[in-house]
């Protein structure tokens, strides 16, 4: 059936796209392997792909030390879920307002948008503000609001598919049928939105799940509120964070803390949700990317 | 489906709003002081309940309560910055030189001295006028100097006394960095696996515990010669700085230093906790024992090498900042750190009882049961910035003489010809920025040894010229020239 | 009448404004608010005074940037990458793209699941995986590639001729999947008919890519670079903070701007110089957006995104 030529070049096709995919994985095998060392082995090893003694230390302090640790992991799950919740309503109306024709002052309320993609008043500024006039440092909010919870680049990415992919017609149909803007907005646009929902869903949570710098910047005090990246940030920087929050007695031993293999023990349960979920979403994705992107 | 949504949603943000209600909540009637101050070492477990105890007593004696931000060192700088660059509640943070220049450029402290007049006359009666002097800055009283250890015995090393018994090593010969040198031979021959040495303090070089000249505030033009002469000169192309950088290199090449020195994320005593390192760097001064093994756990075997050595504005200070919201009651917290050996000894130690014991000779241990890895609180190596240290109880591994021992201690040693002076650098923030930064860039790798000064070190040199040396150097001479002269000689 | 009119307008539109309101909201504190705070670079910071009582500095802030070779380091260090990245970046995810349209249909499934995967890592994480690899103690390069081949470690996070390199790879690694997905997406849709014509005119693969694909691409490919130009003064602050942990020695390789601004303004508490970098890096940048604006809409008016 193939000509020769095209089994060649899909035999190279297969070859360069098994090499990319093996240097995707490689660098997380070598985190996954390395957080089930032992960690003597470790500092004395190195870092190796076959180490020569595995160990579940790291995991089985993970367990001992859990309160911190399952804290943050349930801070990460509430900032998200709830980040992404509010910042896809927020985002999505926005975005179906602007998409709309007629509307007077269409064209500066666009470009209000676009233009925060391009000038930004910088750290210092925004930081004063969010502490100084509304009071967010040391609360959940400084997890949630600044800078995540609406982006412009979101924004546009869902204009444009309400532009290009829902007729009119249809909207006119609706109205006319007597539905108000709001129940045609929400019985009509948004199911036929929804592989750009679900994709706009994605980029949020993946913002939100990574997001390390608010924690560092807005809680200083409260590190109870700590999400699992910020206590991974926190830890380059003191590994003994966690063993002084450890509660007096119940595990005390801190000369047999394994931190090299705790950090990446860490660093693997901090990827887990994100690669469990994505399958279920990946083909929402994928259509997603491509519907915003190539006609933003 | 669509309702179950719906309600999940509702009942994550309940959850939410919960949690921010809950920090509103805490704000009493009294007025509440929020309290920064640096921890070296990790963070206490029971803060709040010491600051419940701290408060119980405050509230009744000068009508206020406490809030204290205890912050790691590695991020207390950053966190004081942002801190102060917002209209953020500080009332009253306790800052090193580094700190407080930053700070006084952009007039974040507030001038004390009429609070200090009518609230602090224990700091006065304690002190004493002299003392009180280094917090002045063109006779503006900015600061609250600790009353702790001034003079610093450089060239001091940590070492772990079980490794030494192993391997016969007799440390009571050690004079010199060439003696340090055998020492770590012996040690790296026989534990090849073992860090042989390490810095103290994460993102610091070990220099700041090797000095032997004047910095001046802040090592761009110092007083050479432990500061026994007024001339402003470049350390950078001293003998002595140039000395210490070929120790650091001969070291780091031998493989004492570990390789990732220079990105290391512990500090020193919690990699001789964690049980492979068997050295850090030091400053000697009574008490240190103490100190540093209560942060480690582990026996050390301490040897200065340098002179003890005091040198201007290297204190640790109590300050008010533009921010605060009740400066009185600050002035008024802070006269207790210099008078009240309750509150003192609650920062120090924690509750009595829980947190230590008392012998019967006066000083403290351990209550039954618990030790340095399991205490939920114990400050001990930040005791010497509390304030009044003399007031705070003696823990039991050092001589319960130790504070009259330090007084001693802060007598003996070579004093700077220029102690007492405060260098502002607000004529030349252009060139410090510029040659800060090229300090910055060249700093770690070249004090821990990994850049081979041969080479580096006139690179350095060629670029912070051209970044304005020369003139911070001379902006300095100029101030210091006055000042002796104001002091009349 | 001419009222009844204007009233039924505005109830017409109004909920429109009300769906548009918290959005806006959000923008103006989160986006707007904080430019007012650009006024900082013309003025010696005071916490005394505030905002608007310091006193004004002139360029004072400015020739502090200025001043030393930082302001071309940064500049030249966040131009270069974020060149590299446009350029190698969408000549690997283009080339992607067309393999996996080739493959078999399933077998483009799975690979694309694994190469987005790096793409959900944060930045944090992935500095563990580089040290991982780095480190000189215990790296995996140093300790098993380096060894095995009898070479000397070498010192990665004190050598800054190499960090061009690494930064490179590490942001390849991590972005790559994802802009192969987009260019994917659009490869897929393309018209069948196209493809079948040319089969029978007996092309091969690589003329039918050469032809066909690579031209009908070329709105996509552009857009996506016009994005990219669009935050060509701009880095991503986690790969150039994170990755280098912040090692001195590097800085000449790796200190971009954003970088700069978190440095001076966090470790040498400077805000004035902070914002004067800040402000510096959205005007430029503004200028280089409308440069290349300008640019694409003579040569594809319809991809000018402005």
């Amino acid at each position: 059936m193939y000509s020769k030529k095209t089994k060649g070049f899909l035999a190279f096709a297969n070859i360069f796209l098994a090499l990319d995919v093996i240097c995707c994985i490689v660098p997380l095998v070598l985190l996954v392997i390395s957080s089930f060392t032992d960690n003597t082995t470790l500092i004395r090893n190195g870092y190796q792909f076959i180490p020569e003694k595995f160990s579940l230390d790291a995991y089985a302090y993970l367990l001992k030390s859990g309160k911190l640790i399952m804290k943050a992991y349930g801070m990460s799950f509430v900032v998200t879920g709830l980040g992404v919740a509010v910042s896809l309503t927020v985002t999505t109306m926005l975005a179906y307002a602007i998409s709309r024709p007629g509307i007077p002052g269409k064209k500066i309320l666009t470009f209000f948008v676009f233009f925060t993609m391009l000038f930004n008043g910088g750290l210092v500024p925004t930081y004063m503000m969010y502490t100084g006039v509304f009071h967010i440092k040391n609360t959940i909010w400084a997890l949630l609001i600044p800078n995540l919870l609406v982006r412009a680049y979101y924004v546009m990415l869902m204009r444009s598919y309400f532009q290009t992919s829902i007729p009119e017609e249809i909207l006119e149909a609706a109205s006319i049928d007597g539905a108000s803007e709001f129940q045609t907005f929400y019985k009509v646009s948004i199911p036929m939105a929804k592989p750009i929902i679900a994709t706009v869903a994605l980029f949020s949570m993946i913002l939100y799940w990574n997001d390390w710098q608010n924690g560092l910047y807005y809680l200083t005090t409260r590190t109870d509120l700590f999400t699992i990246q910020n206590l991974l940030n926190r830890m380059i920087q003191e590994i003994q964070f966690l063993s002084s929050n450890i509660a007096v007695g119940q595990t005390a031993d801190v000369a047999s803390l394994p931190s090299t293999a705790v950090r990446m023990a860490i660093a693997v349960i901090g990827i887990l949700p994100i690669a469990i979920t994505y399958p279920f979403i990946q083909n929402n994705f994928a259509k997603g990317i491509t519907l915003g992107a190539v006609k933003g | 489906m669509k309702k179950k949504a719906l309600a999940m949603l509702m009942a994550i943000c309940t959850m939410a709003a919960g949690m921010s209600v809950n920090v509103s909540a805490e704000t009493g009637d009294t007025d509440k002081l929020v309290v920064a101050l640096r921890i070296t070492g990790t963070t206490p477990a029971d803060v709040s309940e010491v600051q419940d105890k701290m408060n119980e007593i405050l509230r009744d004696k000068i009508g206020a309560e406490v809030e204290l931000l205890i912050i790691p060192s590695g991020s207390y700088k950053q966190q004081m910055t942002l801190m102060l660059s917002g209209d953020e509640k500080l009332d009253v943070m306790g800052c090193n030189s580094g700190i407080y220049t930053t700070a006084l450029a952009s007039e974040a402290l507030k001038p004390l001295d009429d609070l200090l007049a009518e609230y602090g006359q224990g700091i006065v009666d304690a002190e004493g006028e002299a003392q009180l002097e280094q917090g002045q800055v063109d006779g503006v009283q900015y600061g609250i100097p600790v009353m702790c250890d001034t003079a610093v015995g450089y060239g001091t090393f940590g070492m772990r006394t079980d490794i030494l018994e192993k391997y016969n090593i007799d440390v009571s010969d050690v004079h010199s960095y060439d003696d340090m040198t055998e020492v770590f031979k012996i040690v790296h021959e026989n534990e090849p696996d073992m860090t042989v040495i390490a810095p103290t303090t994460v993102g610091y070089s070990p220099m700041q515990y090797c000095v032997e000249w004047d910095k001046l505030g802040d090592y761009f033009g110092v007083l050479e010669d432990h500061g026994q002469t007024t001339t402003v000169t470049n350390l950078f192309e001293s003998d002595a700085y140039r000395n210490y950088l070929d120790v650091m290199h001969n070291w780091y090449e031998s493989g004492y230093f570990s390789k990732d020195v220079t990105t290391a994320t512990e500090a020193g005593s919690s990699l001789m906790k964690g049980g492979n390192l068997f050295c850090y760097f030091n400053a000697n001064k009574p008490g240190i024992k103490t100190q540093e093994e209560n942060s480690c756990g582990l026996d050390l075997t301490f040897v200065q090498v340098l002179d003890t050595f005091t040198q201007t504005s290297n204190n640790w200070q109590w300050t008010i900042p533009e921010n605060c919201e009740y400066p009185e009651k600050a002035m008024q917290f802070i006269n207790e750190l210099y008078t009240d050996p309750d509150i003192i000894n609650l920062l120090c130690y924690g509750i009595d009882g829980e947190h230590y014991v008392e012998n019967e000779d006066g000083t403290i241990t351990y209550p039954e049961g618990v030790d340095a890895t399991t205490v939920g609180y114990n400050m001990a190596p930040n005791v010497w910035a509390v304030g009044n240290e003399f007031l705070a109880k003696v823990w039991d591994t050092n001589d319960p003489d130790v504070w009259e021992q330090t007084q001693e201690w802060n007598k003996s040693g070579i004093v700077s010809k220029a102690y007492g002076f405060f260098y502002d650098n607000i004529n030349v923030t252009t060139e410090m920025a510029a040659v800060q930064s090229v300090y910055d860039e060249y700093r770690m790798s070249l004090e821990c040894g990994v850049l081979d000064p041969e080479t580096a070190l006139p690179e350095m040199n060629e670029k912070m010229y051209a970044a304005g040396l020369q003139n911070i150097i001379d902006e300095k001479q100029a101030q210091l020239d006055k000042w002796l002269e104001s002091k009349g000689e | 009448m001419e009222k009844t009119k204007k009233k039924s307008k505005v109830r017409r539109y109004l909920p429109f404004y009300l769906m548009a309101l918290p959005g806006l909201v959000y923008l103006f504190i989160n986006n707007y608010m904080p430019m007012g705070g650009l006024i900082l670079a013309f003025k010696n910071y005071s916490a005394r005074k505030g905002i608007w009582g310091s006193n004004w500095a002139g360029l004072k802030n400015f020739k502090f940037l200025f001043a030393t070779q930082d302001a071309w380091t940064i500049t030249r260090n966040t131009l270069c990458y974020n060149i590299a990245f446009i350029i190698l970046g969408t000549i690997l995810s283009v080339t992607i793209a067309i393999l996996l349209s080739e493959v078999k249909a399933k077998a483009a499934k799975f690979y694309q699941s694994f190469i987005l995967l790096p793409h959900l890592i944060s930045w944090v994480i992935i500095s563990y995986l580089v040290f991982a690899f780095l480190s000189a103690e215990s790296g995996f390069i140093n300790n098993t590639i380096l060894a095995a081949l009898g070479k000397e470690g070498i010192n990665w996070y004190s050598e800054a001729k190499y960090w061009p390199v690494i930064i490179v790879l590490v942001y390849l690694w991590q972005s790559t999947g994802y802009t192969s997905i987009v260019y994917y997406a659009s490869v897929v849709g393309f018209d069948k008919g196209y493809y079948e014509a040319a089969e029978l005119e007996g092309a091969g693969p690589w003329q039918k890519i050469r032809y066909i694909t690579l031209p009908l691409l070329r709105p996509v490919i552009i857009t996506m670079v016009m994005l990219s130009v669009g935050r060509i003064f701009y880095s991503d602050f986690g790969l150039f903070y994170q990755i280098p942990m912040n090692s001195g020695t590097i800085y000449s390789t790796t200190n971009v701007i954003d970088t700069y601004v978190y440095r001076g303004l966090l470790q040498q508490g400077n805000i004035g110089m902070s914002a004067a970098a800040g402000l510096y890096q959205s005007v430029v940048g503004f200028i280089i957006v409308l440069i290349a604006n300008g640019i694409v809409r003579k040569i594809d008016k319809d991809s000018a995104f402005i």
